[in-house]
């Protein structure tokens, strides 16, 4: 058997190695549906609500229901909804657990009240409201004088990209919609842009098939990428007379999104996971299968082999770095696979090995500096605990002891100047687990640092930079191991 | 052939060094011996001629192969037995044989057909599916033998591998190592027992405190050292004691007698027999001889009369 092959199956079938890769892939995958259902960031669809209004009249009273949704279509409750007449509010209430709120105003006139929503009072701020039909009396969608029906795009569930209509149907006495015939086009986007929208015909649309019976309902029309460049719309017609009860009026259902924007999406997703994961994989896994070896004297049966020591160092060194290779190429893959729904496109294998690479070179630096410190000492208490605190400064209270007590603390430096940008900039270069934040800030262009955000170049991050430091994380500690592997006992 | 030239070890700074300015060969088809006390230098000496540590100064060759410079080459021919052999503990031992064969170029089913005949023959075959933690200490030493043999080295470097062997361990081990000298391997032994020493070793070379200070031929063993007369007398009492202590030192354990630091000549032995005899003391044995390596080795490492 080759010895490399050996040393990479025992790390990869190792207890902790076989512990970390279900990890670091169960929460991989766990992280990205959570991102697909709730999205990441405040102006994302689950953190967008919409308010939809209808009303019925009745022997001289407005029975008005409002609807309040996310950006996913999914109903929101305890939104708070007020009504008012000539901008003097006269009923303040919430939504239900299905999103709906009911009231009444009584008046025989045509003056009816208008809608305001707040924003939500539980909710992390920003929130962005969409109002509904702010003004019922002149917005409201009608089927006939006593019922409305609202038409709000929305996204489809789990996607950022995806987009589908809510129904939302108020009728007289609370009775559920009619059924009604659903009829999409899709039209070039010049062609669509037309202020009236002429092809609202059965005849010449594509058929959804019925709807009814709903006080909320959706409607989705099948997307495909040749639907990229194109707008929709959509009418509902009366199943008996084929006459045209609603429409929506031309609207892009399938978004791309930039490969840009959705990188840094997921590189932001993924750092948070593997800024965790990876340090804690290299530092034990170069423990376990070198460090422990070498101080326990497991590694002397190896060393009176035809073999250099230097050789088996790199050896193992590589096993370490290829199964946390295998762990990330595998997890990223599943991630990658998991968020096309909610991204509409998956990412080219070139940017997953970009992100590899970044948290690669992580790993190799925790790995290096555990080697290094094998090879300085014979206690495995040493060793091992040399790695947790590794682990502990660099990876966990880095932020806390270098920006919070150092920087800020004992020099004084004022989070928002400019000089604090360049010096954490500096700071992340110096920690192996800063490299995430520098090469994502080279592709992204921005560095924050301190409470301020800067041009990554006005803070030294360049290519050329970033790649220097990548560089010297990735060979230098381990170089220094190599060299004395080959001088030191 | 293994050539030690002027081998020296100092661990750290300010500390005395391990071994200082060896110089020994191990010649094919030879055993040669390795006695001294505890901390003497034998396992650091044997540890640096398999390239697990480095040395201070001076060199090792193995067939022609510095085991510094030139590690590959050189280990091609060591096989190494420790003490206490020690591996990976949930290591599978075909599988590690199999790991260190591929170190020798031994593939495939060229590696396990060797490593079926190995573990066979040192009896360990029938455990092969245990893990090697569950091996106890005798397994494991054999295990290590088998490890060691795995690419037909030329030179063996046994360091205390004797220690913790029952009998028939120890007569299976000197058996095998007599094998090693026949096919003309040679073969490096360290050990505490130095009666096996002296049943196996052409040579046998004394280190104390790191330097060399000696190195016995076969034919020197059994004269060795200062001559002293051994007797037996059957009617002994104190009269005798006085008469022999004219001669000499005596030291009596029952009827049997070992007169040192003899006050005559060896050739004059005979006067102190004459003397006894007149005095009418029945003498059953009178023999002239040397000390016995035990003595000779606790008298040049400077311990005689207790550690």
């Amino acid at each position: 058997m080759s010895p490399i092959l050996y040393d990479l199956r025992r790390t990869l079938t190792g207890k902790f190695t076989i512990l970390l890769i279900v990890m670091i892939v169960g929460f991989t995958a766990l992280g990205a549906h959570a991102l697909s259902s709730n999205g990441s960031g405040n102006a994302t669809p689950s953190n967008t609500y919409h308010t939809d209004v209808g009303y019925y009249h009745s022997n001289g009273t407005y029975h008005i229901v409002t609807y309040t949704f996310d950006g996913y279509g999914t109903p929101v409750k305890d939104a708070p909804i007020t009504l008012s007449l000539n901008q003097t509010k006269f009923i303040n209430g919430t939504s239900n657990s299905a999103g709906f709120y009911n009231a009444t105003y009584v008046s025989n006139n045509s003056k009816i009240p208008a809608v305001a929503n707040a924003y939500l009072p539980n909710a992390s701020s920003p929130i962005s409201i969409i109002p509904g039909f702010a003004f019922l009396q002149t917005n409201m969608s009608r089927i006939n004088a006593t019922t409305s029906l609202q038409i709000t795009l929305v996204n489809q569930p789990g996607s950022l990209v995806y987009k589908m209509y809510n129904l939302f149907y108020v009728g007289p006495n609370d009775s559920k919609s009619p059924q009604l015939a659903a009829y999409y086009g899709a039209y070039n986007t010049s062609r669509a842009a037309f202020s009236a929208y002429p092809y609202l015909n059965e005849s010449k649309m594509t058929s959804l098939g019925t709807v009814g019976g709903f006080y909320t309902s959706s409607l989705k029309i099948p997307l495909t990428n040749a639907n990229q460049n194109k707008t929709f719309t959509l009418g509902l017609f009366n199943t008996t007379t084929g006459k045209l009860v609603n429409s929506h009026p031309p609207a892009a259902l399938y978004t791309k999104i930039s490969q840009t924007n959705q990188l840094t999406i997921v590189f932001a997703f993924l750092s948070g996971l593997y800024g965790f994961f990876v340090p804690i994989m290299a530092i034990f896994s170069s423990y376990l299968y070198y460090g422990k070896d070498r101080t326990s004297g497991v590694l002397e049966s190896v060393a009176t082999r035809p073999v250099t020591k230097s050789r088996i160092l790199a050896s193992r060194f590589v096993a370490v770095i290829l199964s946390i290779f295998i762990a990330l190429l595998i997890s990223i893959s599943v991630a990658n696979i998991l968020l096309e729904q909610y991204f509409g496109q998956l990412l080219p294998l070139s940017e997953i090995l970009g992100m590899v690479g970044i948290f690669l070179v992580v790993s190799a630096a925790f790995a290096g500096i555990v080697l290094l410190t094998s090879q300085l000492s014979r206690a495995q208490g040493t060793v091992l605990g040399v790695g947790i605190v590794l682990f502990i400064v660099f990876d966990l209270l880095w932020s806390f002891l270098i920006l919070d007590l150092l920087l800020f603390d004992v020099f004084r430096l004022s989070p928002f100047s400019p000089s604090t940008g360049r010096i954490t900039a500096i700071l992340d270069a110096i920690n192996p687990a800063g490299f995430t934040s520098l090469a994502s800030s080279l592709y992204t262009g921005t560095f924050t640092g301190g409470f301020n955000s800067y041009s990554a170049s006005a803070v030294g991050i360049t290519l050329v930079s970033v790649s220097i430091v990548g560089a010297i994380w990735l060979i230098v500690p381990f170089a220094i191991t190599y060299y004395l592997s080959r001088t030191r006992d | 052939m293994i050539e030690i030239r002027g081998l020296s070890k100092i661990y750290g700074r300010n500390q005395v060094p391990a071994i200082n300015n060896i110089d020994l060969d191990i010649n094919d088809g030879e055993i040669l011996g390795f006695a001294g006390l505890n901390g003497a230098g034998k396992t650091t000496t044997i540890r640096i001629a398999c390239g697990i540590i480095f040395p201070t100064g001076g060199k090792v060759s193995v067939d022609g192969h510095d085991i510094v410079k030139n590690k590959v080459s050189a280990s091609k021919n060591i096989g190494w037995v420790p003490e206490l052999p020690n591996f990976e503990p949930n290591a599978k031992p075909v599988l590690l044989l199999k790991y260190y064969a591929g170190f020798y170029g031994i593939k495939g089913t060229e590696a396990e057909d060797l490593i079926e005949k190995l573990m066979k023959q040192f009896n360990i075959w029938d455990a092969r599916n245990k893990k090697l933690k569950n091996y106890s200490q005798g397994m494991k030493k054999r295990f290590s033998i088998a490890a060691a043999m795995l690419g037909d080295p030329k030179n063996y470097l046994f360091d205390e591998t004797l220690n913790g062997l029952d009998p028939e361990g120890v007569k299976s081990m000197r058996n095998f190592m007599l094998q090693l000298k026949k096919d003309g391997k040679s073969v490096f032994l360290s050990s505490h027992i130095l009666t096996e020493l002296e049943n196996v070793a052409d040579r046998i070379a004394i280190i104390k405190r790191g330097e060399l200070i000696k190195i016995l031929d076969r034919d020197e063993l059994p004269n060795l050292g200062k001559s002293v007369v051994k007797l037996k007398i059957e009617n002994l009492d104190g009269g005798a004691v006085a008469i022999l202590q004219k001669y000499g030192t005596p030291e009596v354990t029952g009827k049997d007698v070992v007169l040192r630091d003899l006050a005559f000549k060896p050739s004059e032995a005979h006067i102190v027999n004459n003397e006894l005899i007149k005095s009418n003391y029945e003498v059953s044995k009178f023999e002239i001889s040397g000390e016995g390596l035990e003595e000779y080795f606790l008298d040049l490492v400077g311990q005689k009369g207790g550690i």
